[in-house]
C-alpha cells in the first residue's frame, strides 16, 4: 500500500517479481550479502504512485 | 591496542525462580575505527553484551576494557563521553514529554558544556533534520526521524564508540537504508568505532568489517566480511543462519 491505496497485490512467494516501482523500490533499498559498500539506494517517490 | 576488549564475559541474571545465563564466556575485540557486528537469534545474548558494556546489565564474570582500562562501576561521565548507545526502539528511547531540544541539551548540561543552542542546531543538521524540529515532541516525528534524534543524542558528547542495538529493525526498508547511510557517513566523518547488534545478516554484511555469530549466550564463530559473503563459515549454526538469508544475497 502507498498513501492509503493498494498499488500491487501478489503472491508472497513471488515478492521478488513485483512489478510496481514502489514495491521494487522498497526491495531495492535492502542491503544484500556480498553487495557493495556504497550508500544504499533510498526511495525516489514518484507523484504518480499516489494516483 | 584494541579500543574495545571483552575477555571471557559472563552475564547472569539471578531471579527468584531461576538463573538465566544470558552471556557465557564471550571474548571479542574491536579495533579503533572498526565496525564489528554481533548476530544471532533472539535470546542469543547479543544485546546483553552491549548492555553490559554500558552498565545496564551486570558483569558476572570476565572483563570489559575500553582503551585498555577496565570499565568503572558506576560508569560515570568520562565513560559517557566516550561510549554511547543507540537503542532499537526509537518510540521508547526518547522521553515522550521532553522536547527534542531538551533531550539533546541534557547531556551538555550534565557535562557542563556550553554553547548549547549552536550545538543542538548542529546536531540536528548533522543527522539531516531541520533545526526547527528542536521545538517538537517525539510524537510529532516519524519513526525514522525519531531514530535520527536518538543518533544525534548519542553524538552530543562526541564519543568515539557507538553501541548500536538493532538501530533499524523498527524502520521500513527505505528508512532503514537512509539510517544505515547516515551511520556510515558519520562513522567516516568522525572516525567512529561501531559495535552493532542485528539479527539481519545482510545489514551486518553492509555495515561491519567482522561479525561474531552467537547462540544461547555463547560465541559460535567469528567471520570477516569476506568470509561471510563467501560462505566460508565453518560451524553448522553460522551456515544455517547464512542459508536462512538466501533471499538477501546478491544476484
Amino acid at each position: 500500500m502507498y498513501k492509503g491505496r493498494v498499488v500491487e497485490e501478489l503472491e508472497a512467494a513471488n515478492l521478488m517479481q513485483a512489478k510496481h516501482p514502489y514495491t521494487q523500490g522498497l526491495l531495492n533499498c535492502l542491503p544484500r550479502i556480498g553487495g557493495s559498500r556504497q550508500p544504499l539506494p533510498s526511495l525516489d517517490r514518484a507523484a504518480g504512485w499516489a494516483e | 591496542m584494541n579500543l574495545i576488549e571483552i575477555d571471557n564475559l559472563s552475564v547472569t541474571f539471578d531471579t527468584s525462580d531461576r538463573v538465566v545465563r544470558a552471556v557465557q564466556g564471550v571474548s571479542l575485540s574491536v579495533a579503533r575505527r572498526e565496525s564489528y557486528g554481533l548476530v544471532g537469534e533472539s535470546g542469543s545474548g547479543k544485546s546483553t553484551i552491549l548492555r553490559a558494556i554500558c552498565g545496564l546489565a551486570p558483569i558476572s564474570g570476565g572483563t570489559i576494557r575500553i582503551n585498555g582500562k577496565p570499565v568503572p562501576t558506576p560508569r560515570g561521565r568520562a565513560f559517557s563521553a566516550q561510549v554511547q548507545m543507540v537503542f532499537q526502539d526509537p518510540y521508547a528511547s526518547l522521553h515522550p514529554r521532553h522536547t527534542i531540544d531538551r533531550t539533546l541539551s541534557e547531556p551538555l548540561a550534565i557535562h557542563g558544556l556550553g554553547n548549547t543552542d549552536a550545538r543542538v542546531v548542529k546536531a540536528l543538521t548533522d543527522v539531516g533534520l531541520p533545526p526547527a524540529f528542536r521545538f517538537r515532541f517525539p510524537h510529532q516525528l516519524s519513526g525514522g526521524q525519531r531514530q535520527r534524534v536518538a543518533i544525534a543524542r548519542a553524538l552530543m558528547l562526541e564519543p568515539e564508540i557507538l553501541l548500536l542495538d538493532e538501530p533499524t529493525s523498527a524502520l521500513d526498508a527505505s528508512v532503514q537504508a537512509e539510517t544505515l547511510n547516515l551511520l556510515n557517513r558519520l562513522r567516516a566523518e568522525r572516525g567512529l568505532t561501531f559495535l552493532m547488534v542485528s539479527h539481519d545478516l545482510a545489514v551486518i554484511d553492509h555495515m561491519c568489517d567482522r561479525v561474531l555469530v552467537m547462540q544461547h549466550g555463547r560465541a559460535v564463530e567469528e567471520l570477516t566480511r569476506e568470509a561471510l559473503a563467501g560462505a566460508k563459515m565453518t560451524t553448522d549454526y553460522a551456515r544455517t543462519l547464512f542459508e536462512a538469508s538466501a533471499d538477501r544475497m546478491l544476484g
